[in-house]
């Protein structure tokens, strides 16, 4: 039990690293995600405000807690979910934290959807 | 042959004849459906006076009271014209007259009296007809669906939830309502934080049927857009505020979610779409019910195949009984797309009128009214293309020319780069240019061309041309503001010019592989609303509409998979809107404020939805193949759609048709069945053959008796020959079986 704790630590250690800056956002963690997300990150990056959207991410399995809790962690939130889909609210500067959760294979965000009228 | 069964059936006929012997006349002239109404009205004749008013009022059409005598509307067939005055001899008022065929009304003990005179060859009662939605509804024949012709039963819906995520829906309307309260099982309300989310999700506000039963003192939902009002009308209003604009499911029951999260924007998100699906599939797995839902939305960013995360989770979520209808979208008549093969020594180049496109581009664009932004979307096949050219063009008295040139490598990403021209700033280029295997093994560029807000850079006073220089033999496909159409007969420096079109503009998520995807085309140009007559000018009737989008997907599928009526289309209007609002169009209003007109491929989607709904009341959990391959069979083509394409799909949709394969031979045209009738229907010989080897065949009635049943000497697949002269005219059912297995096939039999 100590033990998985002190993992768990280690482990929120490492994503709270991951997740200080998002010069930190490397190419690995960018192939992970669409191109438009990519443009909203780039946009954001130097800016005085942050913006938040939907994205969806899609994952390794199923979530467990802990993939669950990394991505609560990288601050934000799970909207809704579908098998190994989720949607999440989030902001620009999440981004590089969730694209380095291993569980996560890939991040998109759509523009949006209006009524076809 | 079963000989019980043949000597219930013939002294049943027996009875039933001699009841009305009397009447031998009376009989031979008046349909068996009046014959029916005839006894029933004659019965409620002998009642006192007292009790036959009300008796009369219950019985309802054609019927009605006059002085203590019972009347009937009825349609008669005279032998000449003159003949009226028998009618009116035998004490019939006559009310139209249409050649030899009148409208009369006739008092009920009379009608005997009609019915021997020689020169009234036919006496009909009038049937209360169920007038549908404009044209749209008789167009695609569902109001035959709704009343059973030439189907086993009438199919309205009935047990089969009509699911809409929109704009919201106005509890209020009386087409959303029946005598006993709301029509609508459950509402999630997205844009009201101020209540309990439905179980499994956190955000929103869910309304039970007993608080839509009691109405808007307890519900505050309202639907301020007035389109998910429409749409939910059309595929389920029931025609209870006018019986004109009954939907095509009118006995369907409702989910609805309100699927903006706020209601000063009605735009809507992926996430909420997604939950709002589910929400509906959960609602109706728990109430033991199908659910076809209807998604009349889409935006036009993206591979444009179906693969994005979003599109997979609908995917996901369809299963036999739970199917997603599609808008295609509303571009077809914008050149927004550009595409061509390239090849290792050839360019592409595509010229872009830019216009600002931040609305569609949520978090793209700052809130900064002064924001200009223009946007491409590139897809090409992965390795064929090593360099992005960005050229601008500007135009003097000597014509177009190309004034600067950048490049810009797959794989080097650059964000607002200044782009200056003789001095001037005109524009700030921001560029994704992945170079990362992508779930659709595609390469994607995404291309932003900006002022940063400032209102002295002017993106939009130059042509820019993006240019794409082949690495391998591939393919490329961009949308963007709008590519210049080839009639502007302008042509490129930095490649092969492609130009503008409206192919592959079909929309996100109707690009999905199990969505069904629906067209529009023109049932409607002229009508009269609150100000008078009006009329669409341009538009043909029958015509695919010009704003329907097309495909095919960027990987080849067609679609849209089938068409329906979305032009214009009048249903169910939200009494959110008054008159003076901005939104409350006289032009398009019908009067009394019901209904209005709206024209869209939003519009088409919800015909598509209930018509699915009718048949899955008709054949219960048809997959979505079934689905598909039936519109395949059934959906009708004609001058405007001569074949299978990507405007129309498989072509215009037909309720009617549809329910009539699913009710008979479903099994048989989709060729999943073992046992094979033919022909079907079939007058004197039926030919049997299996798939597997059977021993006998039985013929089956509707009450599930055999009336024909034949042993084979020998076990084997057929085919077998059988007369079926001695079998009335009526709907069987073919059951071969072994002492392994047994199988059976709809059959008709029509003498």
């Amino acid at each position: 039990m100590n033990r998985a704790l002190g993992f768990a630590a280690l482990t929120l250690t490492f994503f709270a690293m991951s997740c200080s800056s998002v010069d930190s956002f490397t190419d690995a963690q960018r192939s992970k995600c669409n191109a438009p997300l990519l443009m909203i990150v780039d946009r954001y990056r130097s800016a005085d405000v942050d913006t938040t959207f939907t994205v969806s991410v899609q994952l390794r399995s199923a979530p467990t807690e802990a993939v669950t809790q990394q991505i609560k962690d990288c601050g934000a939130t799970i909207s809704t979910s579908s098998s190994t889909i989720l949607f999440l609210r989030t902001s620009s500067r999440s981004i590089p934290c969730l694209s380095a959760i291993e569980s996560v294979l890939r991040l998109e965000h759509s523009p949006v959807t209006s009524p076809a009228l | 042959m079963n000989t019980s069964f043949r000597a219930i059936t013939i002294a049943t006929i027996i009875g039933v004849s001699s009841a009305f012997l009397a009447h031998a006349q009376t009989h031979t002239k008046l349909s068996a459906n009046s014959l029916v109404k005839y006894r029933t009205a004659l019965q409620v004749s002998t009642k006192p006076d007292g009790e036959r008013e009300q008796a009369v009022r219950a019985l309802g059409h054609p019927f009605s009271m006059d002085n203590g005598r019972i009347l009937a509307r009825t349609l008669l067939e005279l032998t000449r014209p003159e003949d009226t005055v028998v009618v009116i001899a035998k004490g019939g008022t006559i009310r139209h007259r249409f050649g030899t065929i009148v409208s009369a009304t006739i008092p009920v003990d009379a009608i005997d009296a009609v019915c021997t005179e020689p020169r009234i060859r036919r006496v009909q009662f009038a049937s209360l007809l169920r007038p549908s939605l404009n044209e749209s509804v008789k167009e695609i024949r569902a109001d035959k669906v709704h009343k059973g012709e030439g189907l086993p039963a009438p199919y309205t819906g009935k047990g089969v939830i009509v699911g809409v995520f929109d704009t919201g829906i106005d509890i209020t309307h009386p087409d959303f309502r029946t005598e006993s309260g709301s029509r609508i099982l459950s509402l999630w309300d997205m844009s009201d934080n101020s209540g309990t989310p439905p179980a499994g999700f956190s955000w929103g506000k869910e309304y039970t049927k007993t608080q839509l039963d009691i109405g808007a003192s307890v519900v505050a939902e309202q639907d301020l857009v007035g389109h998910g009002t429409h749409v939910a009308g059309t595929a389920a209003g029931n025609g209870r505020g006018n019986a004109d604009y009954v939907g095509v499911a009118p006995d369907a029951d409702l989910i609805i979610v309100k699927g903006v999260r706020s209601d000063a924007n009605d735009n809507f998100s992926d996430d909420d779409i997604v939950a709002g699906c589910q929400y509906i599939f959960q609602r109706a797995s728990a109430l033991g019910k199908q659910a076809v839902i209807n998604l009349s939305l889409g935006g036009i960013v993206g591979p444009h195949d179906g693969s994005e995360l979003t599109v997979q989770a609908l995917n996901a979520l369809v299963l036999p009984g739970h199917i997603i209808v599609v808008a295609a979208g509303n571009e077809g008549g914008l050149p927004i797309h550009a595409g061509g093969a390239i090849t290792a020594t050839t360019s592409l180049e595509a010229l872009i009128n830019p216009i600002n496109v931040c609305e569609l581009f949520e978090g793209f664009c700052p809130p900064d009214p002064n924001y200009y932004m223009t946007a491409a979307d590139v897809w090409y096949t992965t390795g064929s293309v090593d360099t992005m050219l960005i050229g601008v063009y500007t135009q003097d008295a000597s014509g177009m020319k190309l004034a600067k040139v950048l490049s810009f490598p797959i794989g080097v990403d650059v964000q607002d780069q200044e782009v200056v021209l003789n001095d001037v700033t005109i524009g700030y280029i921001s560029a994704i240019t992945s170079t990362s295997s992508l779930p659709n093994g595609a390469g994607n560029i995404f291309l932003q061309i900006s002022n940063k807000g400032k209102t002295d850079v002017n993106v939009e006073d130059q042509l820019w041309g993006l240019s794409f220089r082949g690495a391998a033999n591939g393919r490329v496909d961009l949308w963007a503001g709008v590519p210049i159409p080839d009639n502007f007969a302008i042509i490129g420096s930095l490649g092969a010019t492609i130009y503008g079109n409206s192919e592959m503009t079909i929309g996100t998520p109707a690009t999905g592989v199990n969505m069904i995807s629906v067209g529009s085309y023109i049932t409607k140009n002229e009508w009269t609303s609150l100000v008078g007559p009006q009329s669409e000018q341009g538009t043909t009737l029958t015509a695919l509409s010009g704003f329907s989008s097309r495909g095919p997907t960027r990987d080849g599928r067609m679609a849209p998979i089938v068409a329906a009526p979305g032009e214009v289309i009048f249903s169910a209007m939200t009494s959110a809107w008054k008159p003076g609002d901005a939104q409350y169009d006289s032009t398009h209003i019908i009067p009394g404020g019901l209904y209005m007109g709206m024209s869209g491929t939003s519009m088409a989607t919800p015909h598509v939805a209930g018509v699915i709904a009718l048949m899955m009341e008709a054949m219960p959990n048809l997959t979505l193949e079934r689905i598909k391959q039936v519109f395949d069979r059934t959906s009708r083509h004609d001058n405007n759609n001569p074949e299978d394409n990507n405007e129309m799909g498989y072509g215009k949709i037909d309720a009617l048709s549809a329910c009539e394969l699913v009710t008979t031979a479903v099994a048989e045209v989709l060729n999943e069945a073992p046992l094979h009738v033919y022909p079907n229907p079939a007058t004197e010989r039926v030919q049997i053959s299996a798939s597997r080897p059977y021993t006998s065949i039985e013929i089956l009635n509707t009450m599930g008796q055999v009336v024909m049943s034949t042993t084979m000497s020998t076990t084997g697949l057929g085919p077998w020959s059988i007369s079926t002269t001695s079998l009335p005219t009526g709907r069987y059912m073919v059951r071969c079986s072994s002492a392994l297995s047994s199988e059976s096939i709809p059959l008709t039999i029509v003498h």
